[in-house]
C-alpha cells in the first residue's frame, strides 16, 4: 500500500498484486469480525479503493451469517417473552387480541377471502374483473406491509418462485409460480413444521401454467417452517417424498 | 417489520414468536448458559424494537438482521467479560455444532437449518473449530492463533478456506446460500 491509495504499491502490477494477497489474507477474518482494529481499518481501506470487491466480501459475509443457524435448537422460557413485552409496555395484551386488532386494521372486515384475492392479484396469477380491481387496489398497499417468506425450491422444483404470505391471526397463503405439473394420482401437499415434525396443512394442484395459490390450513403461529412435498392423491398423514419447497417462518 | 417500526406491540410480539427460538439458540451457543442467553435475547429484541425502522429488506432477511444483532451484542459482551472461559472449554464445546437431524431426517434434510449443518459437516474439523471460535466466541484471529498454538497465517487461511468451502458446497449442490 502506498501513495495514499491501497492496492497501488510498487510492483503491484506484476502477477498477483501484493495488496490483493493481503486482501485475500484478511478477508475471511474480516467477515467473521475477527480482525483487530488496525487490520479492520486496513482492510476497509482496500475495500474503499476497490469497491468492485464489495460484492465478493458481501457474499462471503452471507456465508458467515449461516453460522447463526447451526446451533442446536432450544426454546427460551415463557418468562422471557413476558418480560420483553412487559418492557415495551404491552405485557397484558393477549396475543390473540393483538393479532385480531392488527388484522382488523390491515384487512378490515373482508377477512381471509379479500386478503387472498389481493395476494393472488399481486402475484399476477389470475385476471380479475373490473369490480374487483378497486378492492384489490385498496388492499394492495396494506398487503405489501405483510410479512412474507420466500420459498426455496429444490430438486424438480428448483426453478419455482413462491412465497408464504402471512395474513394475520395465524393464517397464511402459499403462492407459487412455475410448479412442475403433477402426474396422475399425485397432488402437492403443504406441511407445517413444528420442531421438525410435519403436520398436514392442505392439498393443492397447480393450474396448467404451473401457478398455484392455496390457503395454508392450520395456524402458522407456532410453526417453525412451511414445506411442500408431492404425495399420492388424497394426501398423506406424513410426507413420503423429499421436500420440494420450504421456507422458515 | 414496518408495523414494528411503527411501534405496533402486537406485530413485535409476532416477530418475537417467529424468531425467538433461533435467536435464543444462537445466544445459548455463544453464552453457554441459560440466564445469560435470555438476557442477551432480551437485549437484542429491545434493540430490534428500537431500530426496526432502520431495517432494510434489500440488505437481507428479517431473520438474518435479528440474528446479526444477537451475535454482535453477544460478541460485545464476551469481549468485555473480565475473564473468559478457558479455551479448553470453548474448544470442547465446538464439537456440538454439527447435529444430525433427530426426526424426519429423510424428508426434512432440505430445510435451511439442515442445509447449513450439512454444509458445515463438509469442513475439516480444524477449519470448523477456527470459524466457531471466531463466530460464537468472538475471538480475533490473533487470539485464536495464541489459543490453539498455531501460526497466524494458518488461522487466517483456515477462516477463509472454511467459508469458501461452505459457499462452494451450496454452489455445487445447485442451491443458493439461504438468506
Amino acid at each position: 500500500m502506498s501513495e495514499e491509495r491501497p492496492g497501488h504499491g510498487p510492483g503491484g502490477e506484476r502477477g498477483r498484486e501484493p495488496w490483493r494477497e493481503r486482501f485475500d489474507d484478511l478477508e475471511g477474518a474480516y467477515v467473521l469480525g475477527a480482525l483487530d482494529e488496525s487490520e479492520r481499518r486496513e482492510f476497509e481501506g482496500y475495500l474503499a479503493a476497490h469497491p468492485e470487491l464489495q460484492a465478493e466480501v458481501d457474499e462471503l459475509g452471507s456465508v458467515t451469517d449461516l453460522l447463526a443457524l447451526a446451533p442446536q435448537e432450544y426454546a427460551p422460557s415463557p418468562e422471557l417473552r413476558r418480560n420483553l413485552l412487559g418492557s415495551i409496555g404491552d405485557a397484558s395484551d393477549a396475543p390473540s387480541q393483538r393479532r385480531a386488532r392488527s388484522r382488523a386494521r390491515i384487512f378490515g372486515p373482508g377477512g381471509l377471502a379479500a386478503a387472498a384475492i389481493a395476494v393472488l392479484a399481486l402475484v399476477g396469477l389470475f385476471l380479475w374483473n373490473a369490480s374487483l380491481r378497486g378492492e384489490v387496489e385498496d388492499l394492495r398497499g396494506t398487503l405489501e406491509t405483510r410479512e412474507t417468506h420466500e420459498l426455496q425450491g429444490s430438486g424438480p422444483a428448483e426453478d419455482v418462485r413462491g412465497e408464504v404470505v402471512e395474513l394475520g391471526d395465524g393464517r397464511a397463503v402459499l403462492v407459487a409460480e412455475n410448479l412442475p405439473s403433477t402426474s396422475e394420482g399425485e397432488v402437492y401437499e403443504t406441511w407445517l413444521m413444528h420442531d421438525d415434525v410435519p403436520e398436514p396443512a392442505g392439498l393443492f394442484q397447480p393450474l396448467d401454467g404451473g401457478d398455484a395459490a392455496t390457503p395454508i390450513e392450520g395456524s402458522i403461529d407456532e410453526a417453525d417452517a412451511v414445506a411442500v412435498t408431492l404425495e399420492p392423491s388424497g394426501g398423506s398423514p406424513a410426507p413420503t417424498s423429499d421436500i420440494l419447497l420450504t421456507t422458515t417462518l | 417489520m414496518s408495523l414494528v417500526g411503527d411501534s405496533d406491540a402486537g406485530a413485535f410480539a409476532g416477530l418475537y414468536d417467529r424468531h425467538s427460538r433461533a435467536s435464543y439458540s444462537l445466544a445459548y451457543r455463544m453464552m453457554g448458559e441459560r440466564q445469560a442467553a435470555e438476557d442477551l435475547v432480551q437485549e437484542a429484541f429491545l434493540e430490534v424494537w428500537r431500530a426496526a425502522g432502520s431495517y432494510r429488506a434489500e440488505r437481507g432477511s428479517v431473520r438474518t438482521w435479528i440474528l446479526s444483532i444477537v451475535r454482535n451484542r453477544g460478541i460485545d459482551q464476551l469481549r468485555t467479560m473480565a475473564s473468559r472461559r478457558r479455551v479448553h472449554d470453548r474448544v470442547e464445546a465446538t464439537a456440538s455444532v454439527a447435529q444430525p437431524s433427530e426426526a424426519f431426517a429423510e424428508t426434512w434434510r432440505n430445510s435451511q437449518r439442515e442445509q447449513v449443518r450439512e454444509a458445515l459437516r463438509v469442513l475439516p474439523p480444524e477449519q470448523l473449530k477456527v470459524l466457531e471460535l471466531a463466530y460464537y466466541s468472538g475471538y480475533t484471529h490473533a487470539e485464536i492463533a495464541d489459543l490453539l498454538d498455531l501460526p497466524l497465517g494458518t488461522v487466517k487461511g483456515r477462516m477463509r478456506l472454511g467459508l469458501q468451502k461452505v459457499r462452494e458446497h451450496f454452489a455445487s449442490s445447485g442451491r443458493e446460500v439461504p438468506g
